[in-house]
């Protein structure tokens, strides 16, 4: 066990790991009556494509297979899993994006019991033709919700349009086609190879005793058996450095034309600080460039081409980067053509007298992450798994540097690796 | 300091104060609360916030108040338009980083709340009007804000039933009024809209967090809000009848039909039923425990979602869910079978206990949160019965079972409202 206090921003960090390679996090929060357990699975939506370490073949698994196994393990034999927590005054829930899957609870008693049915549900996977048939109805109604909304389909439209091979443009809950193929089988072969607890990260966060709840963790695990340690071994096929397409258009029953623009970011291999660090970087930039305060925004506001549907991001990863700008405009093609053109040609001077500023924000946006349970879970473990403390963001935010923003801002935006993706009002 | 209640201080306007050195935050916010009269009052009420946001005395244009506000340490100023009983609430909330946080900042909460002030009560003017084209923009972003709505089935869905079901009620206005009356409006009737806002809506300032005596003590004197009455309904009209339900359909492209049932409950939170219809709502539809989720859902896979929610100023019950257009009427059935269930008496002991701990689940949370506990106290102060959230939770743990049934029995079912595709 391990403890890590942070004075400036009184909070502390309890780490420990256990022998079967579980490891725990606990963020201690003293008169907090909430308690919150989230048991983060390193297998995302991203991780159809592997090889299975009980005999070496390649498995290549229909899209969509870890949210369906995430809604699976809810099935139980006998009693349904939410009333257990439910009994106990907790609620239970999970999620999967890209690269997790993440089962969660909140409570405000019963902590204790509650984590181990968490441990324990996840741990015993049950599935039949029967529920893994009757699930199939359930997801395909949460795709058919999801196609209605022109927000998300703009967004996937865009990022197949960004790559052509890595499976980051794959809708995370699948299609329907390949949600119906699943099968049993399937399922336990994906939770073979991933559901090992070496694979996993445990956050709590909470007026919580750690040494207790750590000795009661390693009591419950050291009661199971593991049937191996293996890794599991992903194959991410090689991404081009070109686009895929350069334009996805669709029509749906919208008020207005919705814009999404991309520009792919060709990764390298890189150390995880840098990741991080790039990541904060190139968003101070966004932020200076088309941000609230911007010249930019303002501007292109005043001339009716954007308004606060507007927002900038940029995502990066490992295996893969790009920036993402979206927005409504009733003028789609100025707004398109608005973006490129500022962001080709960046002012260096704008940036100069900008920078400080931003930078502050996103110093006061960190101490904010220690107020929401949820959202400080689900960033911890982002971290965690590049191999990052949280506490160390901090130090990240504050040496970035001046010219860093100015030797991204010439780079990132290249309009060779730019796409488009557009909604259109239907008729 | 951790009693986490609201304390109020009356002078010229009510000032509620909750103080607690939980939260890496403090909270700062002002409420207007306006009686829902027309669609153009409607709008016009939802038009003032964004074009206040455009500019002030001091900060002149939307650029300069964005730049103070980063430099701020990224303070959050938002402003809300929130439709409670048949009353508008404008609500300007200013969140910034707590100081003791930062190694060289000192009076950051000071500085972040004259510039909320200066937002709210000294706009940019021109000739005694707003300037003129932050009034046309605003116009404009407005119109397509409430034509957005369509962009979002589910919201969509939900306004369409509650403007049936009320609409012969000032309920059934939308919170951001119709784009045609919006077009109406003229800056010189805004701004003297505003103007009267100002002079004579009901109002309200709360504060949550660890502020310096200093800046509590002097807050009376540091904002330019004036003297009115504190934000109580006094306005919504409560509508109980029994009648045949009403059925709309509307077509358009879509993947998912929605449907919307609404519910005429006769319980607000004023009425010692009020904690009934909590567990109520919570064993019949407001959490994954509850029957129509086990048999809608995980029984039968008819939906992903089907979820209840309460309006407790109007007096309200709303069940939606997303489904095939052809399963409609199965489950209509369905709802009507598991309220009638409850009516009767037929739901066991732990579901009933589930439901109660459910509730009392989230209620203790919402401590853990600065917004949550604005937003419980400013439902409670709406509806004038000022308390706690442990009082609240008291109140729920005193419920029987036979209490959830006459619950059952006292719903109403008004208005069915199903979104399907065409043809």
């Amino acid at each position: 066990m391990e403890s890590i206090y942070n004075k400036n921003m009184d909070e502390r960090l309890v780490k420990a790991k256990l022998d079967n390679g579980l490891n725990i996090y606990i963020f201690p929060k003293k008169d907090y009556v909430k308690q919150y357990a989230m048991l983060s699975v390193d297998f995302g939506s991203n991780d159809i494509d592997f090889i299975d370490v009980k005999n070496g073949r390649r498995r290549n698994m229909p899209l969509g297979i870890a949210h369906f196994l995430e809604h699976q393990l809810f099935e139980d034999k006998e009693e349904s899993i939410f009333d257990k927590f439910a009994d106990l005054g907790a609620s239970a829930n999970a999620y999967t994006n890209f690269d997790s899957t993440n089962y969660l609870f909140s409570s405000s008693s019963n902590f204790e019991d509650s984590l181990i049915n968490l441990i324990e549900f996840v741990e015993d996977p049950y599935f039949s033709d029967q529920n893994v048939k009757k699930e199939k109805g359930i997801i395909l109604q949460e795709i058919k919700m999801y196609q209605d909304n022109p927000y998300w389909k703009s967004y996937f439209n865009l990022l197949s349009a960004l790559y052509s091979k890595h499976p980051v443009k794959n809708d995370i809950a699948g299609t329907e086609e390949s949600v119906m193929s699943i099968t049993p089988e399937d399922l336990y072969i994906c939770y073979y190879n991933f559901y090992l607890p070496s694979n996993m990260d445990l956050v709590l966060i909470g007026d919580l005793d750690p040494q207790r709840i750590i000795n009661l963790i390693r009591e419950n695990q050291a009661k199971k058996n593991f049937p191996h340690f293996k890794n599991p071994v992903r194959i991410i096929k090689e991404e081009p450095e070109k686009v895929a397409k350069r334009l996805v258009q669709e029509k749906m029953n919208i008020s207005r034309p919705m814009v999404q623009i991309a520009f792919k970011d060709p990764v390298k291999s890189e150390e995880p600080a840098q990741i991080i660090k790039k990541e904060y970087i190139v968003n101070i930039l966004l932020d200076i460039v088309f941000g609230r305060s911007s010249k930019n925004y303002n501007q292109l506001y005043d001339q009716g081409i954007i308004d606060n549907s507007f927002s900038c991001t940029y995502h990066k990863k490992p295996d893969y980067a790009y920036v993402h700008l979206h927005g409504e405009s009733n003028k789609p093609d100025q707004m398109r053509e608005k973006i490129k053109e500022k962001l080709v040609d960046i002012d260096h001077d704008e940036i100069r007298d900008n920078f400080e500023r931003i930078k502050r924000k996103y110093q006061g946006s960190f101490i904010r992450l220690f107020n929401n349970f949820n959202h400080l879970a689900a960033e911890f473990v982002n971290y965690r798994r590049l191999g990052i403390d949280i506490f160390e963001l901090a130090t990240i935010i504050e040496d970035i540097r001046l010219d860093e923003l100015l030797a991204y801002s010439d780079k990132v935006f290249n309009k060779d690796f730019m796409v488009e993706s557009i909604i259109l009002n239907e008729d | 300091m951790n009693e986490l209640e609201f304390k109020t201080y009356q002078k010229r306007f009510n000032l509620h104060h909750l103080a607690t050195d939980k939260f890496k935050t403090n909270l700062i916010q002002i409420y207007f609360m306006l009686p829902l009269k027309n669609e153009k009052e409607a709008a016009m009420n939802a038009l003032i916030p964004s074009i206040l946001e455009r500019g002030s005395k001091n900060y002149r244009d939307n650029k300069l108040i964005k730049t103070e506000l980063e430099n701020l340490y990224g303070s959050n100023m938002s402003s809300n338009i929130i439709k409670r009983g048949e009353n508008q609430i404008l609500r300007f909330s200013l969140e910034m980083v707590n100081e003791k946080f930062l190694t060289h900042r000192s009076n950051l909460t000071i500085d972040a709340f004259n510039l909320l002030n200066d937002i709210v009560f000294n706009p940019v003017t021109e000739a005694g009007k707003f300037k003129e084209n932050y009034f046309e923009q605003e116009k404009e972003v407005l119109k397509q804000d409430i034509l957005s709505l369509i962009n979002d089935k589910y919201s969509f869905a939900v306004e369409n039933c509650l403007a049936r079901m009320c609409k012969n009620e000032k309920y059934g206005i939308y919170k951001m009024g119709t784009v045609s009356a919006l077009a109406d409006i003229t800056n010189q009737e805004l701004y003297d809209h505003y103007q009267k806002i100002i002079k004579e809506a009901k109002r309200s300032l709360f504060l949550v967090g660890n502020f310096k005596s200093s800046f509590v003590d002097n807050i009376f004197e540091k904002t330019d809000l004036g003297a009115g009455a504190d934000i109580f309904d006094e306005n919504t009209e409560l509508i109980y009848q029994t009648k045949e339900p009403d059925f709309y359909e509307q077509e358009l492209k879509v993947n998912q039909a929605r449907l919307s049932i609404g519910f005429r409950t006769g319980i607000t939170r004023k009425d010692p039923d009020y904690y009934s219809l909590l567990v109520f709502n919570s064993l019949i539809g407001g959490s994954t425990h509850s029957r129509l989720f086990q048999e809608i859902r995980e029984k039968r896979s008819l939906a992903y979602y089907v979820s209840s929610s309460i309006e407790t100023t109007k007096g309200l019950l709303l069940i939606n869910s997303g489904i095939n257009a052809e399963n409609n009427e199965k489950v209509i059935e369905l709802v009507k079978k598991e309220i009638d269930a409850v009516a009767a008496g037929k739901f066991k002991q732990d579901e009933f206990m589930r439901s109660k701990k459910s509730i009392i689940n989230h209620l203790k949370q919402d401590l853990d949160s600065n917004k949550a506990l604005s937003a419980h106290f400013l439902l409670s102060l709406v509806n004038n019965k000022e308390e706690s959230i442990n009082q609240t939770i008291a109140g729920v743990e005193a419920v029987s079972s036979d209490d959830i049934v006459a619950v059952a029995q006292k719903l109403k079912m008004d208005t069915v409202y199903l979104l399907k595709s065409e043809g």
